[in-house]
């Protein structure tokens, strides 16, 4: 390879670096989900990844995806639990894990109530 | 040494022309697939509202299917009999393979129904646990979370263009249209939606006892259930796909190795998906 050729490799290699950090960029580590106390009632509400249990004016804020594998929890209202749909793991209504593969309890978020009731939560994506 | 019989004469030819039909078809379905919001939604249209979808995504997805099976067959016709030489001409199909296999995985997950995004959910993790390289990784083959952009990028344009470079140094002379082939695609797409279309899509939120990866990765699947994630889901398909790739230029012992085991890892992933294990 002459020197004009080496030249001509290395300035299209050096193209390709902004390419790649243009592609591999501005990614956002969490969104806010922001509801009304009263769209979320009683029970079980799920939205955009974000489970409420809502329990004598208690309220449980998880993510719904599973500690496995990041797969989403779905709600089994006959058996009261939250199940994996990929490996069937199984979680309580208060997030603890009752069955693998999965070993640690559906993860808490953190979440603020402001003064006008609504409950805005902080979602990692 | 495999016996070349009719149909291992002719798959290069079906695969080609199965990769014809899985591009006309896939143009056909960008015209009405919507990648930003409502993925699943437009998914059900196509299906059901619009006049030929179904025909159109599901000879896409069949003859994808066969594309990836031909081509996986021919490459192993290449490998393990001694009548065609192998070596760089080989290499090229096999990442060709490869290729294709991330292709069907982009496509299975551009579906978005609760199976679709549970393959993206666990790609999405495994992917973020890899040492070092996982945030990397991650911003470069998903960008921004939750999003399918990336996906349906590189499904509808960067993947197909390399395959289509690739094969070009693979092949001597592009094949024309086979009237023959395609005769065969309509025909399995036509069958395959007579008997498996209801169990086809898994809407998200309803109770299902078991949501599926794509055939190819039952097998993973399976493994995930017993094994640390990031062996059964990084580990064994790096290795799997790294030896694929240098089989070319290994002794033929190696392939016929490689193709007992990657039979076994198939009826692993069929029986796991017959519910037999």
């Amino acid at each position: 390879m002459d020197r004009r050729e080496a030249l001509k490799k290395i300035s299209l290699g050096l193209l390709c670096i902004p390419g790649l950090m243009f592609i591999t960029g501005g990614r956002p580590r969490f969104k806010e989900l922001k509801l009304q106390k009263s769209e979320i009632g009683s029970g079980v509400f799920i939205r955009d990844g974000v489970i409420i249990v809502s329990r004598d004016d208690k309220l449980s804020i998880f993510s719904q995806k599973c500690t496995h594998l990041g797969c989403l929890v779905n709600y089994d209202s006959v058996n009261n639990i939250f199940v994996c749909p990929c490996h069937r793991s199984q979680f309580s209504i208060d997030g603890a894990n009752l069955k693998g593969p999965a070993n640690r309890p559906l993860s808490q978020l953190d979440y603020t109530i402001n003064e006008d009731g609504s409950i805005v939560i902080k979602v990692p994506i | 040494m495999l016996k070349v019989n009719f149909f291992s004469k002719y798959s290069s030819l079906l695969s080609i022309n199965s990769l014809y039909v899985c591009v006309i078809s896939g143009i056909l379905l960008c015209f009405h697939y919507e990648p930003f919001y409502n993925q699943f939604q437009s998914t059900q249209e196509i299906t059901y509202l619009i006049p030929f979808g179904w025909f159109v995504r599901y000879i896409h997805f069949i003859s994808a299917q066969m594309c990836i099976i031909t081509a996986l067959f021919h490459s192993f016709e290449h490998l393990l009999t001694y009548k065609i030489p192998k070596g760089y001409n080989v290499l090229f199909l096999n990442f060709v393979v490869v290729l294709l296999f991330i292709c069907s995985f982009t496509g299975f997950v551009l579906k978005y129904d609760q199976e679709g995004k549970s393959a993206l959910d666990i790609s999405m993790t495994l992917v973020e646990q890899i040492p070092f390289l996982g945030g990397f990784l991650f911003s470069l083959i998903f960008g921004t979370a939750n999003k399918l952009n990336y996906f349906y990028v590189y499904h509808c344009i960067v993947i197909p263009v390399f395959i289509f470079l690739l094969l070009k140094r693979h092949m001597d002379l592009v094949p024309s249209l086979s009237l023959g082939s395609i005769s065969l695609i309509v025909a399995v797409t036509l069958l395959y939606y007579r008997f498996f279309r209801v169990i086809h899509d898994v809407p998200h939120g309803v109770i299902v006892k078991q949501v599926y990866a794509p055939w190819f990765f039952w097998g993973i699947q399976f493994l995930l259930k017993y094994i640390h994630p990031m062996i059964a889901g990084v580990v064994i398909p790096a290795k799997i796909v790294l030896v694929w790739l240098c089989l070319p230029l290994l002794p033929r012992i190696v392939s016929r190795v490689f193709f007992s085991l990657l039979l076994c890892y198939f009826l692993v992933g069929i029986l796991f998906r017959l519910g037999m294990i």
